[in-house]
């Protein structure tokens, strides 16, 4: 293989990305909100961690755990949590298809049909969890 | 008579390290393309302005710039969809630059070759038994990743790229998935080495905006993606499955 010659370092101009790359384009920034959401999904998981280790330590511990989500500063904290969530599971069921390719023998399912049947899981996933969570 | 302001990037080493802006006020016509405003200034304003073009029907891949901050083949962009505005045109980001709109190609054309992007056989066959036959639903496994030109406006637009150089990158990772979903083909396992290293898939962060902006529309986030799972997929089969299928 012969490698590409590039012209001498010193004669290239060598354009450097600018910190604010992100806001320049809608799409970019959009992107961000995702990537960002995920630290919201994370930080609902270490909230419920530290329930299950507060369930650990008996049930006053645990109360007071409760108490704790009940207070308008942790209610707005998840309504936000609740709104990136969200967005972080549409924009991944969005994904899907161009992500998963189904193929039934030597045919390709239309990407429509696994955008649905994502939204499907989803909703029962999300059904069954709620009626074991609150119903139950 | 109607006229549109194209403001150029100028970028001469011999002059100068840094580059510098220069606008034209040229006659306007509603069926220009921003590569027709380029090369009536290089013909009748300033035969100094540097700018590679080649096919001028958005083949060839090679009068892909920056237009008002997007990553377009020029051929392709009418001045209409500006006008009465003015046209910033710029050198594909994220390369350097050898001269005013021209950008060192090198770095994309060394990945390329990494990749193989031909045909590889564990064995070939011998000539008088024919071609190797392929079905229309094989063909349609990789076939849109086979429209690439090459024009790395993809690159321009992944700020994966843009921030670390040394990243595969989205049409490079592309035409290997091409040839690796191609029925013909047998050098996975090679090309596996290339994509599946820390440069190639996993630095990508799905951005998506390669194939938002990508001319032919090729999809090379989904090509990338779908690289991931089945190398994913690969690597825990070997870890179960350790005698092979």
């Amino acid at each position: 293989m012969n490698p590409q010659k590039s012209p001498p370092e010193d004669l290239l101009y060598r354009p450097h990305m600018s910190f604010w790359w992100w806001l320049q384009k809608r799409n970019y920034f959009l992107f961000m909100v995702r990537e960002l959401s995920a630290v919201f999904v994370g930080l609902f998981a270490l909230i419920s961690l530290v329930g299950v280790y507060r369930l650990s330590q008996g049930e006053d511990t645990y109360q007071l755990y409760l108490n704790a989500l009940q207070t308008p500063s942790a209610q707005v904290l998840f309504v936000v949590i609740l709104l990136f969530s969200l967005y972080h599971t549409l924009t991944w069921i969005h994904l899907t298809p161009m992500i998963m390719v189904v193929r039934i023998g030597s045919k390709t399912v239309p990407p429509i049909l696994v955008l649905i049947a994502s939204y499907l899981a989803w909703i029962v996933i999300s059904l069954i969890l709620f009626y074991l969570l609150l119903v139950n | 008579m109607s006229t549109i302001k194209i403001t150029v990037t100028r970028y001469n080493p011999e002059t100068s390290s840094e580059p510098f802006t220069q606008s034209y006020t040229i006659p306007y016509k509603e069926d220009m393309v921003v590569l027709d405003a380029l090369n009536y200034i290089k013909n009748h304003v300033d035969g100094t302005l540097t700018h590679r073009w080649s096919c001028r029907m958005g083949v060839c891949g090679s009068c892909g710039m920056m237009v008002n901050g997007d990553a377009k083949l020029t051929c392709a962009t009418f001045l209409r969809d500006y006008y009465p505005g003015e046209v910033q045109v710029d050198p594909l980001a994220h390369f350097p630059v050898i001269r005013d709109l021209v950008i060192d190609m090198s770095d994309f054309m060394d990945k390329l070759l990494e990749i193989k992007p031909w045909i590889i056989r564990s064995e070939e066959k011998p000539l008088e038994e024919g071609e190797y036959l392929q079905s229309p639903d094989e063909l349609n496994l990789y076939k849109q990743f086979s429209m690439c030109i090459n024009c790395m406006i993809c690159y321009s637009a992944c700020p994966v790229y843009g921030h670390d150089q040394s990243f595969l990158g989205p049409a490079a990772i592309a035409l290997a998935h091409r040839y690796n979903m191609d029925s013909r083909d047998e050098g996975q396992d090679q090309r596996a080495e290339i994509i599946g290293s820390h440069e190639g898939i996993w630095e990508c962060t799905f951005v998506g905006e390669c194939t938002r902006v990508c001319p032919e529309h090729v999809d090379p986030a989904a090509a990338i993606q779908r690289s991931k799972v089945q190398l994913t997929k690969e690597y825990f089969l070997s870890w179960m499955w350790p005698w092979g299928n």
